[in-house]
């Protein structure tokens, strides 16, 4: 649930010991990489943004409730800063910052134009999100783009499953009719 | 009876395991009869499926974490130091420790050189004996009473030592600083170029300097 990050190790970030922060970052960069690369689909711009998180974890590691989940609490650094980051690439219009094409899928030519579809979806959603009221942001980040589940996005917002579900109604409908708008559906 | 378009539309936007048992019949009961909201349905999962899909663990690899953790540690490590209040407070204390050190030890150079720019001009005055023989000592120390006669006199010095024990030597030596001594020291060789004579070891010469 926490990503292996003992109370020890948060202890020891509380109290400022350089060592725990490489502890921390052994135990999390995966799951901190992954999460922010399924947003930006852009490898610089993720190391970015990690370097950018860990920063905030070590700064702000005393404003996490003692009884709170370290994952939780570390996902909502990533998914915020992702979320600026995206912001600022779509106020600075002149900074475009392309998706990556991955190396072919192992699919072949349908796997390809797979991860086609994906990378052009993708470049849409990065300017999209920002647009995005803050709690349909959350939802939709947590359910559509790293794909948790019903229950893990309840545990994580504190929302109910319906006002889950009414926020991606709305934020899905919406997705759609900008799509289309934008000649992407 | 089927539903409108309208009426089950929020449904629409909802994957099947977001879907409770009763919304899905719903849902599967307007789409084989309604074949605009059908493609609606198949565009948004299949848009859906590619989001969620994405080959995020295959990127990962070849990542330079290492580089990411020399970057944050330089940032960080920076902070620790300026973070501890207590290593700020003595950093700080220590600054105005130096500071006052500084300025006392300035203040005492300075007061050192204006005493030995005084005891220089006081030493030209005093004259040795030309020949110093088998009472050099005698002779020497005649001249240092002299010489301590003056200095006692223009007030650079307040006391003297005329009889020496090896422990009151002792002492007497820590009352001079390093440059008054070598200053003793010159002033003696400069007379007597030709001999090996301490101040020390031939008399008390200047006991406490003010």
């Amino acid at each position: 649930m926490n990503l292996g990050v003992t109370d020890q190790v948060i202890e020891r970030l509380r109290g400022k010991d350089p060592a725990s922060m490489k502890e921390l970052m052994l135990l999390t960069r995966r799951f901190a990489w992954e999460t922010v690369y399924r947003m930006t689909r852009n490898r610089e711009e993720s190391m970015d943004i990690l370097q950018e998180a860990y920063i905030r974890v070590w700064k702000n590691i005393g404003s996490l409730d003692p009884n709170g989940s370290f994952k939780y609490w570390f996902r909502s650094i990533l998914r915020n800063l992702t979320i600026d980051r995206m912001r600022k690439n779509k106020r600075e219009s002149s900074v475009v910052i392309r998706t990556e094409t991955l190396p072919e899928a192992k699919g072949g030519e349908r796997g390809a134009d797979r991860e086609m579809e994906l990378n052009e979806l993708m470049e849409f959603i990065k300017g999209w999100i920002p647009g995005l009221p803050e709690t349909q942001q959350t939802v939709f980040i947590l359910r559509d783009i790293e794909n948790l589940s019903i229950r893990e996005v309840i545990d994580e917002t504190g929302l109910t499953e319906s006002s889950i579900k009414s926020s991606l109604y709305i934020a899905r409908k919406k997705l759609k009719e900008d799509l289309i708008r934008a000649g992407h559906a | 009876m089927m539903k409108k378009c309208t009426e089950i539309e929020i449904l629409m936007y909802l994957t099947p395991d977001e879907l409770s048992d009763q919304d899905k019949v719903l849902v599967d009961g307007h789409l084989t009869s309604c074949e605009e909201c059908a493609k609606k349905r198949m565009r948004f999962l299949a848009n859906r499926n590619i989001l969620v899909a994405g080959k995020v663990s295959e990127a990962v690899q070849g990542q330079d974490f290492i580089r990411l953790e020399e970057l944050v540690m330089s940032q960080i490590v920076p902070a620790v130091k300026k973070a501890s209040p207590v290593l700020g407070l003595l950093r700080w204390t220590s600054t105005v420790a130096a500071g006052l050190l500084l300025i006392l030890f300035l203040g005492e150079q300075a007061h050192s050189v204006r005493k030995i720019v005084r005891l220089e001009q006081t030493f030209a005055d005093i004259e040795y004996p030309e020949t110093p023989g088998l009472v050099d000592r005698w002779a020497i120390r005649e001249s240092h009473q002299v010489m301590l006669a003056e200095l006692k006199r223009s007030g650079l010095i307040h006391d003297s030592i005329t009889s020496v024990g090896p422990f009151r030597l002792a002492f007497a030596r820590k009352q001079l600083t390093e440059l008054e001594t070598r200053l003793i020291k010159n002033k003696i060789n400069r007379v007597y170029p030709d001999r090996s004579i301490s101040p020390f070891r031939n008399t008390a010469f200047i006991i406490k300097t003010k």
